[in-house]
């Protein structure tokens, strides 16, 4: 299902939380709205899911329009058809496993072969033993599970999720991540995925939108974002960035301790030095700055240390206009 | 060893004894003087007096207004929870401190105000004549049911809303995500998941109403229906006093009150769902069409007007009338009787009665309630079930059936304590009565210290005394000055104990209102019954201001 949105904004309390916003998430595709807390990623996903209601523009799934302030329509989120995954589950603490699967089958009538196919959206999330039980009988995973299991049962054409993940322990959630990954390519579902964690955006996405301030300042696959980030916040926010004036940064990788033809050189104080088991992580002050940079080699803190910077991947920013206050 | 033992517990064991004479005596003396009929366990007789047609009336009677006041009370509790919980009238607080009025008001004045509303010539036929006697008819069992049940439905509905407040809004959105219209998950999400909490909040309604005096004292009489509370009251204090009738119609009240906290106990444990799942949790709102939100301010108003309206506006005019006779008429008003009030002897001194019943039963509470709490805190086993479960005792208990006991239990160990009969026996009773009210709000306020504050103090260098004074009673004393401030309030206004067991000549507030009302002055009577609420309520708005302070800190 491809789901576009065109122009879409929304205030709360006159603060404008989303600026007008057109974005095209591809059919089949993973895709991550990345970005801070208050940066308005979830706000999009209900909006999408018809749990917000925007103040302006349009919504499309495929060839359906969903939400068009212009043309008066907006259709309740039990109208889309979608599969939504939330923050704390929401599982419904009265009814079974079984139950909470069947919910979205029952609430659209469409009961027939139930409990084989409610059987089967368990079985794909392993939990087949598990139908008699209540949500209060499950560890935090296994009801990740069976929120999952509830989204796919009804065979959506998209599953929104909204920060599923941060509810679990971090050994589970990196379990969870690969595991929600390959299901959803496995069932060629298209996926929306909201959070702040940006290693769990890298690893599960085909593409980012990076949101700040209600704005995407950047849309593109991981790789280029990290690589090729489009303004200073997207650098600053994805990855370890390392400046060297007010619009000019490398990412770690760029630097190392041996010299290479026509790299930059710098002799910089080391500042503190952390194993991080398959290298060093070190921090060197540069003026006033502190760049991170990796080295397979320990050093002390306050001994000089060499660093070479290839200058085909320093990334370049225009400066900024200054605001005057 | 053992001696160090005894030291360390004797605190405890203090406690429990005072406690058991307090509260035990009193309840075991009622249930004995039920079976022990002339001397001798008869239990034969015991069950004769029990199955009496005029007792089983009595029993019939109190069970039926239990049920239909649970109705009632359903009826204008349910959508006014949903509006206050769910709708954009949520944002207004201020509904919420209204709705508090009619459970804070005494039921026996708003009952009176009632009786003066409807009465023949009252003050409903005064303002629209042309009604004739239709107002009469509010003198059936239907008005005695709306009265309690605008007194009890607040607490109803706190209940109900609280819990709509707690149920996370994504369980809602989940429902509508995954394809359940509007209807469809009202019935299948949000009732189920209030149903627990409706059940105890519909239980403890019927224990409170099985207990209630005041209402069916003043209401019920005059329509000559009689329940547990009047007949045991009737047969203690007019003759042919018969202290067996009442004590086993006590012991009857006591065994259904009991059966209903356990069911209550028992749904609680198999219906609480671990909803609140703190991060991102907030609560649904529901958007009001325009019409809608004109349909629920109505509803507000009406339920305003009938809870609060009607009853503040009988008290508060009949106690500004000059002369009765030419009722609400221009140039008929005045102060006097409040001047009068402030005035003759009689009145300032059952005020004062009062305040000194409310100040020393609130303090005497507050001391021993908290050595309660401390003191179960520390203990293990039994001594600790038993400690917190007596202090709790007079709270599930109807509060005449403790003050039978009381009266009995005293009265029969006179020649040892001649406490009988003296403002002693009052202050006495007021504290068995109240004490659950500071183990509450105290054992609460506890539960907000966490052990490693007191540990901390302890490996910083303080001995336990000092620990206890720089570090816990500070932070509890918040919790015991609510519930000193809630004793105050509700002992101010006490009406059963007082008509009890208040020595000859004695009056207090609510007994002189009682008084006034039925053989004297209705006006003088409705002045004062306008001073208490005015006295108490400032109490209150004390009380929520200091224990709103708690919250935000």
């Amino acid at each position: 299902m491809e789901i576009r949105l065109n122009r879409i904004a929304k205030s709360f309390d006159k603060k404008q939380v989303i600026h007008p916003t057109t974005l095209t998430i591809l059919n089949g595709s993973f895709t991550t709205l990345l970005g801070p807390s208050g940066c308005g990623k979830t706000t999009l996903l209900r909006m999408i899911a018809g749990l917000e209601t925007p103040d302006d523009g349009e919504i499309w799934l495929d060839d359906t329009c969903i939400f068009s302030k212009e043309r008066k329509i907006n259709l309740p989120p039990e109208k889309r058809n979608l599969g939504f995954v939330f923050q704390d589950f929401a599982l419904w603490p009265h009814m079974t496993v079984f139950e909470n699967v069947a919910f979205g089958l029952r609430a659209r009538k469409d009961t027939e072969n139930l409990q084989s196919r409610v059987r089967s959206a368990l079985r794909t999330v392993h939990l087949e033993n598990y139908e008699k039980r209540y949500p209060h009988q499950l560890s935090g995973g296994q009801q990740q599970r069976v929120a999952f299991a509830r989204a796919i049962a009804v065979q959506p054409g998209c599953i929104l999720f909204d920060e599923p993940l941060s509810a679990l322990d971090a050994l589970l959630r990196e379990e969870m991540r690969h595991e929600l990954r390959s299901l959803t390519s496995a069932l060629g579902i298209t996926s929306v995925f909201v959070t702040h964690d940006q290693t769990e955006a890298m690893s599960m996405s085909d593409r980012i939108a990076v949101l700040n301030g209600g704005c995407v300042e950047q849309y593109a696959a991981p790789e280029t974002i990290y690589h090729a980030p489009a303004t200073e916040f997207v650098a600053h926010f994805v990855g370890k960035s390392n400046w060297l004036s007010k619009t000019e940064m490398f990412r770690p990788e760029a630097a190392v301790q041996t010299p290479v033809k026509g790299a930059l050189h710098f002799e910089l104080p080391v500042q503190s030095v952390q194993y991080l088991g398959s290298t060093y992580e070190i921090t060197v002050l540069y003026q006033s700055v502190i760049w991170t940079l990796h080295s397979n080699r320990k050093v002390k803190p306050g001994e000089a240390l060499s660093v070479y910077i290839d200058p085909n991947q320093i990334i370049t920013f225009q400066e900024k206009e200054v605001v005057s206050a | 060893m053992r001696q160090i033992d005894l030291k360390k517990n004797l605190p405890q064991v203090l406690l429990l004894v005072l406690l058991t004479g307090l509260i035990l005596c009193p309840l075991i003396t009622v249930f004995a003087k039920a079976v022990i009929i002339d001397g001798r366990l008869d239990l034969y007789q015991a069950w004769q007096t029990i199955a009496s047609s005029e007792n089983v009336q009595t029993v019939c009677n109190s069970l039926l207004l239990g049920v239909c006041v649970v109705l009632c009370s359903t009826v204008i509790a349910v959508p006014t929870a949903y509006l206050l919980a769910r709708t954009q009238l949520a944002k207004h607080s201020w509904l919420d401190i209204i709705f508090m009025i009619p459970f804070m008001t005494p039921p026996y004045i708003a009952s009176m105000g009632w009786i003066l509303f409807m009465q023949k010539k009252g003050l409903f036929q005064q303002l629209f004549p042309a009604t004739g006697a239709w107002s009469e008819g509010f003198f059936c069992f239907g008005g005695l049911v709306l009265v309690m049940s605008l007194h009890v439905f607040p607490f109803l509905m706190t209940m109900l809303k609280n819990a709509m407040l707690n149920i996370p809004a994504s369980l809602e959105e989940s429902g509508a995500v995954f394809g359940a219209g509007f209807g469809l998950r009202l019935r299948r999400i949000f009732a189920p998941l209030l149903t627990g909490n409706y059940a105890i909040g519909a239980l403890l309604v019927f224990v409170k109403t099985l207990s209630e005096y005041g209402t069916p004292y003043t209401l019920g009489r005059r329509i000559g229906f009689y329940v547990f509370t009047t007949d045991i009251h009737r047969y203690s204090t007019t003759a042919p006093i018969d202290f067996g009738r009442s004590a086993s119609l006590s012991s009857i009240l006591v065994c259904i009150c009991m059966v209903m906290w356990l069911m209550q106990n028992d749904i609680t444990n198999r219906n609480s769902y671990r909803l609140v799942s703190g991060k991102g949790s907030r609560p649904a709102q529901t958007k009001l069409s325009a019409a809608g939100k004109i349909g629920a301010w109505l509803w507000v108003a009406l339920v305003v007007l009938v809870a609060i309206g009607v009853p503040y506006f009988s008290i508060i005019s009949t106690s500004l009338i000059k002369l009765r006779g030419y009722g609400l008429a221009a140039g008929n008003f005045t102060l006097d009787h409040y001047k009068e009030l402030l005035t003759t002897p009689k009145a300032l001194s059952s005020i004062w009665k009062s305040l000194f019943l409310a100040v020393s039963s609130a303090t005497i509470c507050s001391v021993i309630g908290t050595a309660v709490v401390a003191a179960v805190r520390r203990a293990k086993g039994f001594c600790k079930k038993a400690l917190e479960g007596i202090s709790l005792l007079p709270e599930m208990l109807p509060s005449i059936v403790l003050v039978i006991g009381i009266m009995l239990f005293w009265n029969a160990i006179y020649k040892v304590l001649p406490l009988y009969n003296t403002i002693g026996i009052m202050v006495l009773a007021y504290v068995v009565l109240y004490l659950p009210y500071t183990v509450q709000y105290v054992t609460s306020a506890f539960t907000q210290i966490n052990d490693s504050l007191l540990q901390a103090g302890r490996v910083f260098g303080g001995t336990p005394s000092y620990v206890f004074r720089r570090v816990t009673l500070p932070m509890i004393s918040r919790g015991i000055f609510a519930g000193w401030m809630m004793i105050f309030i509700i002992a101010f206004r006490e009406l059963v104990t007082a008509s009890l067991i208040a020595p000859p000549n004695t009056l207090v507030v609510s007994t002189y209102i009682n008084r006034e009302f039925e053989q004297g002055s209705v006006s003088l009577g409705m002045a004062m019954a306008v001073l208490c609420v005015l006295i108490t309520t400032t109490a209150l708005l004390v009380f929520n201001r200091v224990t709103g302070k708690e919250k935000g800190a």
